[in-house]
């Protein structure tokens, strides 16, 4: 859970301050989605507020997606209550402000996160399909508060940063125009507690509350990590930003619990909370510090007696399991992986390749396979992998049930011509179904599943709801023409797959099951039963396939959570579990008379039950801290172990043939497993369960339900006014010699406030100094399109020096007259507009700015007015590409912006006029289209095509190659400011991020090229150096290094005066001004040198830059900072190949030289020669 | 005084902003924050972690007064100058002993001359000012502590004398800065012996150079000169007596300043290679403070200060009170909302 936490509190502050440089409305934290649909109401106690919402609309008055998330509200405000004692007793820290729970109904996904500092938990009343196989079954509502809960008392109690602040951020940019280097540094002092003391701690404190206990689910997760290899190393551990395989996320959860336990064993009960004292009395840069301070050893210490620790125990574990013979089969898969080796020599080898190669190995036979099955003709196998992959393979094929080694020459013709996967990520977790007789499946998706080729191509769907609820859908595998050969479809693209197997029309959602998951059809072929989600609990549900004669078998509205039910053979009934009242038991239901009967009545985990055809109940249980298969004879209640594992078995179904199909929990993800029936273990369980439970107390479980309804008299309606978050502000301090000579030292504050619920949220930043910007900002989240409103001002002071060359000449010098002086700017801007995400890859925007810039000079009493400007845009966004990952290896972003724009020249001392390309510019307007795509590619092998197998390694090197295309016009002369601009960028003042690569003509001077046409491409080859470093030096912890190659070519093309004498004439600069608009020439892209980009030598002859050419080099380095704050550093090196004119201080030596060049234009008589620009960024991104 | 009061119900008005009931959520207490006193004398020279401090000060001068060269006093006969900054002040307890704060002043000045037939008046920004200061000793009960400050100035303020030939009678708006930015470092301590306390401090102030727009350069032909201000020392101390909720503090403060450098920029980090020192640009001044701090409810408290510079030395500038204290007494009124 707390996927976001103080990490992302950071993260947030950190991305405030781009946003503020880019003003833009600000997303939600979850959910992109607003929803003015809904009523909020609050819950108020003593030490809470809980907030949720409630739909305006019922089902009856046409609602389809009707939400009241009033029994969440008041079981969290229960629990929240009873749960604050206990846990500030456990730091004794008890809590004097309110805290805030906010209750998500609208979405089918688990969340839950805290941000300490600003009071607020926010969960989503729905746990999701999957949780309980990673923590173990538990009631959600406690289980998720109290682990959130526990990070706001802990952090709270720890942080030695106030609370109103998320942390100071310190940076700047030198820029060495004469070296042609730019350097910049960023830091952002923040509270840096470990990720393991952090995560484990709060499930360390929920355990000694009460609340937790050391589940089976998270032994074998320790379990297996310790066996099988996978520990994180110890910087992983504390930092998490470089554990982002399979299960790293869950590992350092458990792990961290794990270390927590042994130092409560160790080193008493209270030594995790001094941890938190210690840290509070002061910030250090380098909390490992306080471990050592506490318990007088330091954290790597610790670690390692930690590690010898548990791999003692779990070795112990193994032998024992293996004492007592291990039952579980093979893993289903064609051929034998690596790491089963059967030589000493292939032992050797294995364990000397490099861990990534060999995790990632592993990681290739899926990591997420649940659910496996065959149907009960034989015909089809199937898993849950993320999609169902679905095949025609025989259960012989697979060496599990033959005993025999298959290669890929014993796959039957058939099974080479049918493979599929189907469906998207919603079905993740949950139970699907083959329908008997028929070739279709029955299954879990997304209401907003992209079903067929216009909306898959395109990705347009709208979602103005803003609701993407689980459904259930039926499957048609016969349209499926797919051809594959003999191995298993393996892709973590869920995005792809549909587009891969051309599956038109190959869904049919059934009407009438909306938040419907885990279907299992009746043996018939004629019903499905599933689990319905409403308010934080389930129900089973009956219903035909065609969405008639829905039937409730259930009609439970207390938080009861059922999973996988399945029928038996005979259609009379269905065997489900069910969690309810703190106890989770299987049960089965006659379906006819809706009369429950326990099946189980203990405190084992007892789930996953599947019907078999031979009459048994086969289930997941763990009466001995294992998770095995069991059955169990519905009519004698006699149960036997199936499986005796060192993982985790669960999911079991039986074949056709009588063999087991499951899925295995390895430290390489859920594996799908098989067992053949005749070596199944069938050890007598029958003393291990309660299977014979008092039938009084039984029922007294399924009636009792706690009555909440106290609560009706603390609810109110939500009012925005009373329920703002604690502001938040981030002091800036930054550095910049832009103007060149004076110091350019600013320093202020970022200030963010929103209320608990995102409805409205505000910015406000004051950077004062030399230059100073203010900017205030307010974003409206309430109907369906964010809008927003920005408000800002810069004022600046700039010197400058500028030489005016008598003769034009500048190689003489003589005749040179130079100025220093100073001048001070302004710039005042309103924008406004909206935002709206149409689905998760588009995004569209559209807004007006106006913008006045003036600027004063010793003479002027006042700011004179330069020029006013209005825009109106619109700019669409399509992205794949991840935003979270700043070395992206895939995607593709195209990016949209129009811009119609009337300018206004009115600055006095130029006679109400400016100079621009040999016209004379007053007012106009004018339209302006810009489109850029970027693509992302992996490198690999291209169809078979792989020379010396080094796509292949290229592939595992993660080497990816990106285009990045960027064109834009403007339909006639505009004044300067108004062209598109390029030149090198130091990420600095822009924002990191690979998605906006900077790398766009590194090798000329930023913002020096213009024009009104712009065609520019630029490529790069980008490969990992080296992974896996986790070198901790101090604060900083550097995990990985990359670098790439790069380069660019195009052009900006502009307008120029006529060269015929009779259609212009000199101003008072000697620049040429045509007499009639229609004469200045428009160069035409491709065709026309860059008049304004091509440098002029003394005798005033061009050096014709047709195109412009770059090439470059960078090394990027990843790292953190503090536990938490990326600190990713680059060096770029980029050569320019042609020598340009430009913009201003061209050449960099501080001295503007804007003589009379007779030319026809205003720009500087500067030239940048052919050469190595620099750009070092430490800590600020690239 | 009648200006004074003026300002005062400026700032009281001001207390509009105070949260109302509606936003108590965002502005409540918050356990982390620090314990502070009521009292002053058993304040320490930092706020605390957690605690945010707004202030709005204004602050008054009006003078017929200036030094002499050799720092006689001397009066105008003719011309009388108000001088006020408005500062917003935010201090910060960012940790347990370390505090930022920050401050933009504004000004509203007056120069009237009867002889030349001159009003010329304006509202300004001033330089705002950021600093970090740090407590490395406390003891809690009698209170002792000690702090070491950073404090950056930005050249934020007015430079521009609206015309190319300043001076009193031509020029059309007053430089609210000297155009360049200044570091201070500085330590102070406090010590209270019961109803008592006093305190002392010392600082260095080194000025940066920058070119400033109010200085012409024509010796070479350049459209602006290079300042670089004399750097300061700066010392003082008081002693405060508490009467309930009252507080009185009275102090001697001395300031001394280096000679001013002007020129044109030379190549380096620090281009003061061209600067020419201003002859009898140094000098110093000494003055006294009296300041009253009552604390009125939680979190709100009210100061009054009289600022009397008792000796001084002349401008050689315009008055830029940045640079220099004119003559005459400053009044000063604050109010101080604590979260």
């Amino acid at each position: 859970m707390s996927r976001i936490s103080r990490i992302a509190a950071a993260a947030l502050t950190l991305g405030l301050s781009s946003m503020v440089l880019a003003p833009q409305a600000q997303a939600k934290f979850v959910s992109p989605y607003n929803h003015p649909d809904l009523d909020w109401y609050t819950i108020d106690t003593e030490h809470f507020a809980v907030h949720y919402p409630v739909s305006k609309k019922t089902t009856e008055e046409g609602n389809p997606h009707y939400i009241n998330a009033e029994y969440s509200a008041r079981r969290s405000a229960v629990e929240s209550e009873r749960m604050w004692p206990l846990m500030c007793g456990e730091l004794n820290y008890f809590l004097k402000e309110k805290i805030h729970v906010v209750i998500l109904d609208q979405s089918d996904y688990l969340e839950g996160f805290t941000i300490p500092s600003w009071d607020w938990i926010e969960i989503s009343a729905n746990p999701g399909g999957y949780f309980y196989r990673m923590r173990g079954r538990g009631e959600w509502f406690s289980d998720v508060l109290i682990h959130e809960f526990a990070h706001v008392v802990s952090l709270k109690a720890s942080t030695s940063i106030a609370e109103g602040t998320g942390g100071i951020q310190v940076g700047g940019l030198y820029s060495d125009g004469i070296r042609d280097m730019d350097t910049g540094v960023q830091f952002y002092v923040s509270s840096n507690d470990a990720w393991w003391w952090t995560e484990g701690g709060a499930e360390f404190w929920s355990n000694n509350t009460g609340y937790y206990w050391w589940t089976s689910a998270r032994d074998q997760n320790i379990r297996m990590t310790v066996l099988q290899d996978r520990l994180l190393d110890y910087g992983e551990w504390e930092s998490r930003v470089d554990a982002s395989d399979w299960g790293d996320g869950e590992r350092g959860y458990q792990q961290g619990y794990n270390m927590a336990l042994y130092i409560r064993e160790r080193f008493g009960d209270e030594t995790m909370a001094r941890f938190a004292i210690e840290y509070s009395k002061g910030w250090r840069p380098n909390w490992d510090s306080v471990i050592e301070d506490v318990i007088g050893i330091d954290g790597r210490t610790l670690y390692n007696d930690w590690v010898a620790y548990v791999t003692e125990k779990y070795k112990a574990v193994e032998r024992e399991i293996q004492a007592e013979g291990q039952v579980e089969g093979l893993e289903l898969k064609g051929s034998p992986g690596s790491w089963e080796f059967k030589k000493p020599s292939d032992r050797d080898a294995y364990e000397r390749s490099d861990r990534n190669q060999r995790e990632s190995e592993r990681h290739s036979t899926g990591t997420w396979e649940l659910e496996p099955k065959f149907s009960d003709d034989g015909k089809y196998f199937g898993y849950n992998g993320g999609r169902i992959y679905v095949s025609k393979t025989p259960e012989g094929y697979f060496p599990a049930f033959s005993g025999a080694s298959t290669s890929d020459a014993d796959v039957s013709e058939d099974m080479k011509e049918f493979n599929w996967s189907l469906g998207t990520g919603a079905t993740f977790s949950h139970q699907w179904d083959f329908i008997p007789g028929q070739d279709a499946v029955v299954l879990t998706m997304s209401e907003d599943a992209m079903t067929n080729r216009f909306q898959y191509w395109t990705r347009i769907k709208l979602e103005e709801d803003g609701y993407d609820w689980k459904q259930l859908y039926i499957g048609e595998l016969t349209k499926v023409d797919r051809k594959v050969k003999g191995e298993m479809t393996e892709t973590s693209d869920p995005g792809r797959v549909l587009g891969r197997a051309k599956p038109l029309d190959l869904y049919t959602p059934i009407p009438n099951t909306m938040r419907g998951t885990d279907p299992n059809v009746s043996p018939d072929g004629e019903k499905v039963v599933y689990i319905e989600y409403f308010d934080g609990g389930t129900n089973l549900v009956v219903i035909n396939l065609d969405g008639t004669d829905k039937t409730y078998l259930t009609e439970f509205h207390d938080g009861t959570m059922f999973q996988r039910p399945d029928w038996s053979p005979d259609g009379t009934k269905v065997v489900f579990s069910m969690f309810r009242n703190y106890q989770n038991d299987l049960y089965m239901i006659d379906v006819s008379s809706k009369k429950i009967e326990a099946l189980t009545w203990d405190k084992h985990e007892s789930y996953d039950p599947h019907w078999g055809h031979d009459g048994l109940i086969y289930f997941t249980s763990d009466p001995d801290g294992i998770y095995n298969i069991y059955r169990m004879d519905p009519a004698t209640r006699e149960v036997e172990q199936v499986t005796n594992v060192l993982g985790g078995a669960s999911s079991p179904t039986l074949t056709p043939d009588g063999n087991l199909v499951y899925s295995m929990y390895t430290a390489f993800g859920f594996k799908i497993w098989g067992l053949a029936g005749d070596e199944f273990m069938l050890r007598d369980a029958t003393h291990r369960f309660n299977i014979a439970p008092d039938r009084g107390e039984v029922q007294a479980g399924l009636d009792y339900s706690e009555d909440l309804s106290f609560l009706e008299s603390a609810t109110q309606k939500y009012k925005f006014t009373r329920a703002m978050m604690p502001p938040t502000a981030t002091p800036l301090i930054r550095y910049g010699n832009d103007s060149m000579t004076n110091w350019g030292i600013t320093a202020g504050f970022q200030l963010f406030m929103q209320d608990f619920v995102e409805g409205h949220g505000g910015v406000i930043m004051a950077i004062v100094g030399e230059d100073s910007t203010l900017m205030a900002q307010y974003v409206n989240q309430v109907w369906y399109p964010s809008f927003f409103m920005t408000v800002y001002r810069v004022q600046s002071k700039s010197d400058f020096v500028r030489a005016f060359d008598a003769d034009g000449d500048f190689s003489t010098t003589a005749d040179q007259t130079y100025f220093e002086g100073e001048q001070a700017q302004v710039q005042n801007m309103v924008m406004g507009g909206m935002n709206y995400p149409f689905n998760r890859f588009i995004d569209l925007s559209a807004g007006m700015s106006a913008m006045s810039f003036g600027f004063q000079t010793i003479s002027d009493t006042a700011f004179e007015p330069f020029s006013w400007r209005a825009t109106g845009f619109v700019n669409a966004t399509y992205s794949t590409i991840s935003q979270r990952n700043p070395l992206p290896l895939n995607g593709t972003m195209i990016d949209l912006n129009y811009v119609h724009g009337y300018t206004d020249i009115v600055y006095a001392p130029y006679y109400g006029i400016d100079t621009d390309d040999g016209q004379r510019l007053d007012a106009y307007r004018y339209n302006a289209y810009q489109g850029r795509v970027t693509k992302y590619m992996p490198v690999k092998p291209i169809g078979g095509w792989d020379p010396l197998g080094l796509l292949s390694l290229a592939r595992k090197q993660q080497h990816t190659f990106s285009v990045d295309l960027q064109g834009g016009y403007i339909d006639r002369n505009v004044q300067f400011n108004d062209e598109f601009r390029a030149g090198g960028r130091h990420p600095y003042w822009f924002g990191s991020g690979a998605v906006q690569p900077n790398t766009f003509f590194a090798g000329y001077p930023g913002f020096s090229l213009s024009g009104e046409t712009m065609a520019i491409l630029n490529a790069a080859y980008r490969f990992k150096v080296k992974d896996n470093i986790n070198k901790k030096i101090g604060p900083l912890y550097v995990y990985r290094i990359d670098a790439q190659v790069m380069g660019t070519a195009g052009n900006l093309w502009s307008y120029r005066a006529p060269d015929d004498a009779s259609e212009y004439y000199t101003d008072r600069f000697g620049t040429r001004v045509a007499y009639d608009e229609s004469d200045l020439y428009r160069e035409r892209p491709f065709r026309d040198y860059a008049y304004k980009n091509s440098p002029v030598d003394g005798a005033g002859e061009f050096s014709e830059n047709y195109f412009l050419y770059d090439a470059g080099a960078e090394v990027r380095v990843s790292s953190v900072m503090f536990n938490r704050a990326p600190w990713n550093s680059f060096v770029r090196v980029a050569y320019g190949f042609n020598e340009i004119r430009g913009v201003g201080d061209v050449n960099g030596d501080d001295v503007i030289t804007t003589a009379d060049n007779g030319l026809g234009d205003a720009l500087s008589a500067e030239s940048e020669l052919p050469g190595v620009r620099v750009y070092i960024g430490i800590g600020t991104g690239w | 005084m009648k200006k004074l009061w003026l300002a005062l119900a400026l700032i009281l008005s001001c207390m509009a902003l105070l949260p109302t009931e509606a936003q108590a959520t965002a502005w409540e207490a918050k356990t982390m924050r620090a314990s502070l006193s009521a009292r002053e004398v058993e304040r320490p020279l930092i706020l605390g972690k957690g605690w945010l401090e707004l202030s709005l000060e204004a602050q008054v001068k009006s003078t017929d007064q200036y030094w002499g060269p050799q720092g006689e006093k001397l009066e105008w006969d003719y011309a009388e100058w108000l001088y006020t900054k408005e500062t917003v002040r935010v201090r910060y307890g960012v940790l347990r002993r370390g505090e930022l704060s920050w401050e933009v002043p504004v000004h509203y000045l007056r120069l009237q001359n009867e002889n030349l037939g001159t009003n010329t008046k304006g509202l300004y920004w001033g330089d705002p000012r950021f600093s970090f200061t740090f407590e490395p000793f406390r003891t809690q009960v009698p209170l002792t502590s000690v702090v070491v400050k950073a404090e950056m100035k930005a050249p934020m303020g007015n430079e521009s004398p609206g015309s190319y030939i300043a001076g009193p009678s031509t020029f059309q708006r007053f430089i609210t800065t000297t155009g360049t930015p200044d570091l201070t470092l500085s330590a102070r301590g406090k010590r209270q012996f019961g109803v008592f306390a006093t305190e002392a401090g010392i600082g260095y102030m080194y000025r940066f150079s920058g070119i400033a727009q109010y200085l012409l350069e024509t010796t070479n032909n350049q459209l602006n000169g290079r300042l670089k201000p004399g750097n300061q020392v700066l010392m003082d101390a008081s002693g405060t007596v508490q009467f309930g909720p009252v507080a009185i503090q009275g102090g001697l403060w001395y300031r001394r300043w280096g000679t001013v450098d002007a020129g044109t920029t030379s190549s380096g980090l620090l281009p003061n290679g061209n600067l020419e020192p201003i002859v009898g640009s140094d000098g110093s001044s000494f003055g006294l403070d009296v300041t009253a701090i009552g604390h009125v409810i939680r979190g709100i408290d009210v100061v009054a200060a009289a600022n009397i510079p008792l000796t001084g030395e002349d401008l050689m500038f315009f008055p830029i009170e940045d640079l220099h204290p004119t003559r005459g007494v400053t009044y000063t009124a604050r109010l101080e909302f604590r979260f």
